[in-house]
């Protein structure tokens, strides 16, 4: 990767040891470590309030969310609806979490919404260890549509699931 | 990897970080809002102490979650998703700090905004602590901008160079060379306490 350059409002490093030499300041400042120590413990009142800020931040992103893109759909019958696709997307991670050892990462719909027509799926996620993709594949397929057509209305296609990391449980 | 977890507090717990963004990116708010507990009390913290004002502060890190929350999508790295945000909210403190150089305007003494917390030593020895501490915000009141912030991002966040590098948008060695002119204005400006 290429480094920006320094900023030239900068002195040359060499100029800060006109006086006193890195060795006699880093002996100087390691003095201070303990009043550094004691700074960093201090607080600055950021742990007062501080939920009275996430709730004005959570409120303003709740509305926008609210107000996100939403995906066209079929019902099995052929009727056009919308849902919002941050819930239909929810709804596919909610299979995903159900099933032990799994936690959903993303899911994309990446089939075009046609009348009749099943919707196919990229489901990224990572699983635990000592878990096997070739054990829960068809079952995590068979939940994906289970709760597609139960919940959402619409047949699932395709689930191509995607193990992006393994974690710790 | 972090120089230290000083600022960091113990290591979270559920899921990684790499997934709460991804499933934030397809708007999953709980995994946003987890996000938010995780950076808000340590940006508000690195805010107020750059700034001097809570007020100020707050309305940065409210912003820089907004900006968060409305170009997520556009992260293409999950995993640097923790340097961004330190990103926005630096940057932010120093455009602000720019703009009141510029009104001329005097800024809230940190020491103003600092409190003690926690159990502490004798209150003779607690007065010589809080002496000491508000003899060190003087004289990081007296650094420029751009060398507070990466020596509270290397000291008290405990972020590698690399990182804070990463963060500002420099190179590493001039994040060194910030970092050492600014212990060096501490040792001269605190010769009694070293």
């Amino acid at each position: 990767m290429t480094q920006p350059p320094s900023d030239p409002r900068e002195p040359a490093d060499q100029d800060v040891f006109d006086e006193i030499t890195e060795a006699q300041a880093l002996e100087s400042y390691d003095r201070l470590r303990n009043v550094v120590d004691d700074y960093r413990r201090t607080e600055t009142s950021a742990g007062e309030q501080v939920s009275g800020l996430k709730a004005r931040i959570m409120s303003i992103v709740e509305d926008e969310a609210a107000r996100g893109p939403s995906t066209a759909l079929y019902s099995s019958s052929g009727l056009p609806y919308v849902m919002t696709t941050a819930s239909l997307r929810a709804q596919v991670r909610a299979a995903v979490d159900e099933e032990p050892g799994l936690r959903a990462r993303r899911v994309k719909v990446t089939s075009e919404s046609v009348p009749g027509q099943p919707l196919d799926l990229r489901v990224t996620l990572t699983m635990a260890l000592g878990e096997s993709l070739a054990e829960f594949a068809p079952r995590l397929r068979a939940r994906i549509a289970e709760r597609m057509e139960l919940i959402i209305g619409v047949r699932a296609g395709h689930v191509d699931l995607v193990v992006e990391d393994v974690h710790d449980e | 990897m972090s120089r230290q977890t000083a600022g960091a507090g113990a290591p979270p717990s559920g899921p990684d970080e790499v997934t709460l963004v991804a499933r934030a990116q397809d708007g999953d708010l709980l995994a946003f809002e987890q996000l938010v507990d995780r950076y808000e009390s340590r940006l508000l913290g690195l805010c107020i102490r750059m700034l001097g004002n809570r007020a100020d502060a707050e309305d940065i890190v409210q912003d820089t979650f907004l900006v968060t929350w409305r170009r997520l999508e556009s992260l293409q790295n999950p995993a640097a998703f923790k340097a961004w945000i330190f990103r926005l909210a630096s940057n932010a403190c120093l455009d602000l700090l720019r703009r009141r150089e510029v009104r001329g305007t005097d800024a809230v003494d940190p020491a103003d905004m600092v409190e003690e917390s926690g159990p502490g030593p004798s209150v003779e020895d607690r007065a010589e602590t809080s002496a000491a501490v508000q003899e060190l915000e003087q004289v990081l009141g007296t650094l420029s901008p751009e060398q507070r912030i990466s020596w509270l991002l290397y000291e008290i966040e405990g972020q590698s160079y690399a990182e804070v590098a990463e963060v500002l948008g420099v190179t590493e060695g001039s994040v060194r060379g910030r970092i050492h002119r600014a212990r060096l204005a501490i040792v001269e400006g605190m010769k009694g306490w070293a």
